[in-house]
């Protein structure tokens, strides 16, 4: 092992098992070095990794684990300062590693390291991307009222600049203010996730966005969204939603809802079930209660549901107990339960 | 909830429950340790709920004078009228009463 001290920032550790270097039990290498950029060349100094040892018949990104310190500002720039070494053809460190390194920086949502990792080569634009562009939120409610460009259009206008952008693209989140529609729904073809829904800028209240009040346009496009995805998860909140647009999505498995009102229930027959396994809801009327009944019924399979979670307020028109019981008995296969309610 | 859970009983592979209880404003809150006991009795036979690691109660005070009168038997209940649930080994139970009265 050996550690080099010269800069007195925190250490980011390498590590590489004994199956790289024949002989050798585990090597490993400390390596402090200043976050400023005037030091970067001096890096590869210190760096006495022979990384392009490779044990024979193993893929390098299998057998090295790449272990950087959590503290400390310079964990922004090791990725960058490896990259620019690669770049600058002074380190030929195997490409397989790399997108262990941008996996890492993904899983933490590190989007500086990731946003300056897509500007150092071509190669590894794509990689950066799929991390950054993976999660999408637009929440005009927390936009200035009188914004010119709106987060909205300007989402649009980068797809359109560069449509390869939306492959990348798995989770969307938009929240559009009650009564403007903003958005023109992008051409996503990747996305799992979506959450929908309204709100005020002075929080959501109980007023709903009817389904009929949204643009025809809007509506069009939000249509064609739904069925160009596979979304597994939704969560939809203050508007009223078409039951027929549920069968659009055969792969839903976690359905979430609050303040929601169902339009459009008539028996759709033997139209595709989606098999929920995962259910949360909050239902502030009377009415949305009765909507859930129809939900049960006829739109999902919640034979395979795992996770149920209801908040419901009191009201003496139903029977909490009815309603728990409806759910409760239609899965043997649940984990988790949870209850909130008015006693 | 208790029948329900009966009904459920035997038959399930739940592994956490949790209620999250509001008390309404002037509508006194069933404080009955029967009530309470059967349900701590169904939950915790080892063959009707096998799988069964935790199970969370937590009950809201509003600020209201009767409801926040209601909180020693509360902890009460929460203390003493669960003693299988407490007893039955693998599983974490927590009961708690939260006051969310202005200034608490």
């Amino acid at each position: 092992m050996s550690t080099c001290r010269n800069y007195s920032h925190a250490p980011v550790e390498i590590r590489w098992h004994s199956s790289i270097a024949k002989g050798a039990q585990r090597s490993t290498v400390n390596c402090n070095f200043s976050h400023q950029f005037r030091n970067l060349f001096r890096f590869r100094e210190y760096l006495r990794v022979p990384v392009n040892t490779q044990a024979p018949g193993k893929n390098f990104a299998d057998t090295i684990s790449l272990i950087p310190h959590r503290s400390g500002s310079h964990r922004s720039f090791m990725p960058l300062i490896i990259m620019a070494q690669i770049s600058s053809g002074d380190i030929h460190l195997p490409f397989d590693v790399i997108p262990l390194i941008i996996s890492e920086l993904g899983s933490d949502e590190d989007m500086a390291s990731l946003r300056a990792c897509s500007l150092t080569c071509k190669a590894i634009l794509p990689l950066a991307r799929k991390h950054i562009f993976a999660k999408v939120e637009i929440d005009n409610t927390k936009e200035p009222e009188d914004c010119e460009k709106p987060l909205a259009n300007r989402f649009t206008w980068l797809l359109e600049s560069d449509p390869s952008i939306a492959d990348y693209v798995r989770s969307f989140k938009y929240i559009e203010v009650f009564d403007h529609d903003h958005l023109r729904w992008p051409v996503l073809r990747n996305a799992t996730s979506l959450e929908f829904g309204f709100g005020s800028y002075y929080g959501p209240g109980l007023h709903k966005q009817p389904w009929r009040d949204i643009a025809e346009s809007l509506r069009a496009s939000f249509c064609n969204f739904v069925s160009s995805n596979s979304f597994k998860e939704l969560s939809l909140s203050n508007m009223s939603f078409p039951v027929s647009l549920f069968h659009e999505m055969p792969h839903l498995a976690s359905l979430e809802f609050s303040n929601l009102t169902f339009v459009d229930v008539a028996d759709r027959g033997r139209l595709p079930k989606a098999k929920l396994t995962r259910l949360l809801f909050i239902c502030k009327t009377q009415s949305q209660v009765r909507d859930l009944r129809t939900l049960l019924r006829g739109t999902f399979d919640l034979s395979q549901l795992q996770e149920l979670s209801m908040e419901l307020d009191y009201d003496p028109s139903y029977e909490f107990e009815d309603v728990v019981e409806g759910f409760i008995s239609a899965s043997d296969q649940l984990r988790t339960l949870s209850f909130e309610g008015e006693s | 909830l208790a029948p329900q859970f009966e009904q459920f009983s035997g038959k399930n592979v739940l592994e956490s429950l949790k209620f999250l209880i509001w008390l309404e404003f002037l509508n006194p809150c069933d404080t009955d340790p029967a009530k309470w006991e059967n349900l701590d009795n169904i939950l915790s036979k080892s063959d009707g709920f096998p799988f069964l690691r935790r199970v969370e109660i937590v009950v809201n005070l509003r600020d209201d004078p009767v409801q926040r009168e209601l909180e020693k038997d509360l902890l009460d209940i929460g203390k003493n009228h669960f003693p299988s649930l407490r007893a039955r080994d693998g599983l974490t139970f927590l009961f708690e009463v939260r006051d969310h009265s202005f200034g608490s």
